[in-house]
């Protein structure tokens, strides 16, 4: 085809997102929070596909360590596999609160406005963070590539300027959701809600000054990982999963806000001191073994709390929901966090075991689980919920068109991320068995590990559970676009139990 | 070092109890509040059954793991809270739908 012929296609494309996006504009089934939402929504799903990709690139040189080398590094699939999966957790998180805020506050949002500036700023800045990733990794680091292209700290290795965008988006986020409470309704949700967005903007700086001694980066760079994610996330993530219980089960405001203040309670009780257990090997004093080990044990009660509270509620609600996709995903949300962050978690946090496993596979096979259950589950299943609600809050109950396709979607997703779990932990337990505890973490050790039959079929295993993964993932991605459509039959409706 | 590592031919004695704790802990909590909400007796039995075996890993865990003193204790705290946790859940679960006695959930339509 020549020239002219591409430029007409990609006009004819231009014009065809143009039309598309004004039609979804003018839908009149959502407000515009909810359309903010969606904006959202969408990168977080394109950034999903993205970190499949990355991360099934990463995977493969693993198999093949030639593959791509000097054109698409691992360390470069590497970063943005787990750069793409924070930063579309984000993604989710915000949309998901934008999604319910009118609806909690009763009023609209105040700065709607500001939001969706802030939407496009952050997506702007995230476009050209990752191109600066994939076509400019090369060289030594020095102040201007920390200002520039990376900051050099793993997981949140964002250019500083970008950094500061994403406390600012977060900021404004803040001014949105307090002031919109501000105007309209309080509510035991809406508290938590606005105090925990202070810590999600608050605890980000820990991670943007630099000090010379790497002990005293590390411990600020925990407070990034552990606190951010570990107690920020699973509030924020509490609260809309507060809201969604109500709006999805019909299970009524006290119980749900008794159970969020429970939840922030345990939080302030385990979870923060529960940081520790990152702190054995760095270089601090030795009384964070007591302290990181007492507060792990604690961390999984309040997950063994959550499984008396599910069987004592499937007696009294029997699981009657409006959105069949969208209840799956929230019980897969209450398996895989119990399993990856709980399970997982305290096998090796303790640190008489964790001097072996500290940053061999079984960690990742830990983060795998744990942030898929805990947080990819819930976030699609809020996309469900805008996809409902889109289409005009038709059916998504049983017999629904298409059903196969979000059904096998969840299962490929579910047993993808299973499979790759206990994939990696077999790679890990080797790791920890031949590199730590028989060769004493030499070089030797390492590579005599990294060489093992074990080790190289557990990766093999890795791939193909990898692969499932993607497949569910594309499965995914289809369906949202598709469910619901030419659906004539109203959602069904779950008693207001909301007051 | 405070801590003495596990030994070599205990390393997967070590993360196999560590993962049933948690594992059994649900399972009892989960047979605990099952049992209540049937009034089936061998739920709680079965219960009571789950909780002597994470007693049993608690007890195989601190030995391998070269647990004392203070270590010890810990064990206790954890053995004794994920005995307590699920009966003091159980009680709140039941303080807080009390009102739905007075105000029975409506079916509100079209119910699956």
């Amino acid at each position: 085809m020549s020239a002219t012929t591409y430029q007409d296609k990609a006009a004819a494309c231009w014009t065809g997102c143009k039309q598309s996006y004004a039609a979804f504009q003018a839908n009149p089934h959502l407000t515009g929070g909810q359309k903010l939402a969606v904006h959202y929504f969408t990168v977080a799903l394109v950034l999903f596909m993205a970190q499949l990709l990355f991360g099934l690139l990463a995977g493969l040189q693993f198999l093949f360590p030639s593959f791509l080398y000097e054109i698409l590094d691992f360390n470069v699939n590497r970063m943005v596999h787990i750069n793409a999966m924070v930063v579309w957790m984000l993604y989710g998180f915000i949309g998901s609160v934008y999604w319910f805020l009118e609806d909690e506050s009763g009023v609209q949002i105040v700065g709607l406005k500001w939001g969706q500036l802030a939407f496009w700023v952050l997506t702007g800045a995230v476009t050209l963070v990752v191109l600066v990733y994939l076509f400019i990794q090369f060289g030594a680091g020095n102040d201007t590539s920390l200002w520039l292209i990376n900051e050099g700290r793993e997981y949140i290795e964002a250019p500083r300027w970008a950094d500061i965008g994403i406390v600012v988006v977060v900021l404004t986020f803040f001014y949105n959701v307090a002031a919109t409470f501000a105007k309209g309704q309080w509510s035991g949700i809406a508290g938590v809600l606005v105090l925990d967005l202070v810590a999600l903007a608050g605890l980000y700086l820990a991670g943007m000054f630099y000090v010379t001694n790497i002990s005293v980066d590390q411990y600020w760079w925990w407070w990034v990982i552990h606190l951010w994610v570990e107690a920020t996330w699973e509030v924020l993530v509490g609260c809309i999963m507060a809201w969604s219980l109500m709006k999805l089960l019909g299970v009524r405001r006290q119980i749900v806000q008794t159970w969020l203040y429970i939840e922030v309670a345990l939080m302030f009780g385990s979870g923060i001191l529960g940081l520790g257990h990152h702190y054995f090997w760095i270089g601090t004093p030795e009384y964070w073994f007591s302290i990181g080990g007492f507060f792990s044990a604690l961390e999984p009660i309040p997950l063994v709390a959550m499984v008396v509270h599910s069987v004592y509620d499937s007696g009294v609600h029997r699981f009657k929901n409006s959105n069949h996709p969208a209840l799956a995903w929230i019980i897969a949300h209450t398996f895989g966090n119990f399993l990856g962050a709980g399970v997982w978690g305290f096998m090796h946090t303790l640190p008489q075991i964790n001097l072996y496993t500290h940053g061999t596979q079984w960690s990742a096979s830990h983060g795998h689980l744990a942030f898929f259950g805990a947080y990819a589950t819930i976030n699609i299943a809020f996309f469900y919920l805008a996809a409902q609600q889109a289409r005009g809050n038709v059916w998504m109950g049983g017999d629904l068109a298409n059903g196969w396709r979000w059904k096998a979607a969840a299962i490929l997703l579910n047993v993808g991320v299973l499979g790759m779990t206990v994939a990696l932990l077999i790679a890990g337990y080797e790791q920890s068995f031949i590199e730590r505890a028989v060769e004493g973490s030499t070089w030797a050790g390492y590579f005599a590990a990294q060489n093992h039959p074990w080790f190289m079929q557990a990766m093999v295993w890795r791939m193909v559970f990898g692969l499932m993964t993607a497949a569910g993932g594309g499965l995914l991605f289809w369906d949202l676009l598709d469910i619901g459509k030419g659906e004539q039959r109203p959602a069904a409706v779950i008693a207001n139990a909301t007051e | 070092m405070l801590i003495e590592p596990v030994a070599l031919s205990d390393f997967f004695l070590s993360f196999f109890t560590a993962a049933s704790i948690i594992l059994l802990a649900t399972l009892y909590a989960a047979l605990f509040a099952w049992g209540k909400a049937s009034g089936r007796r061998s739920l709680g039995i079965a219960a009571w059954l789950c909780y002597l075996a994470l007693l049993v890993c608690v007890a195989i865990f601190s030995y391998v793991n070269h647990f004392s003193g203070y270590w010890l204790a810990l064990s206790l705290l954890m053995a004794l809270g994920y005995g307590w946790m699920p009966r003091f859940i159980w009680r709140l679960c039941a303080a807080t739908h009390q009102p739905d006695h007075h105000h029975p959930h409506q079916p509100g339509g079209h119910h699956e």
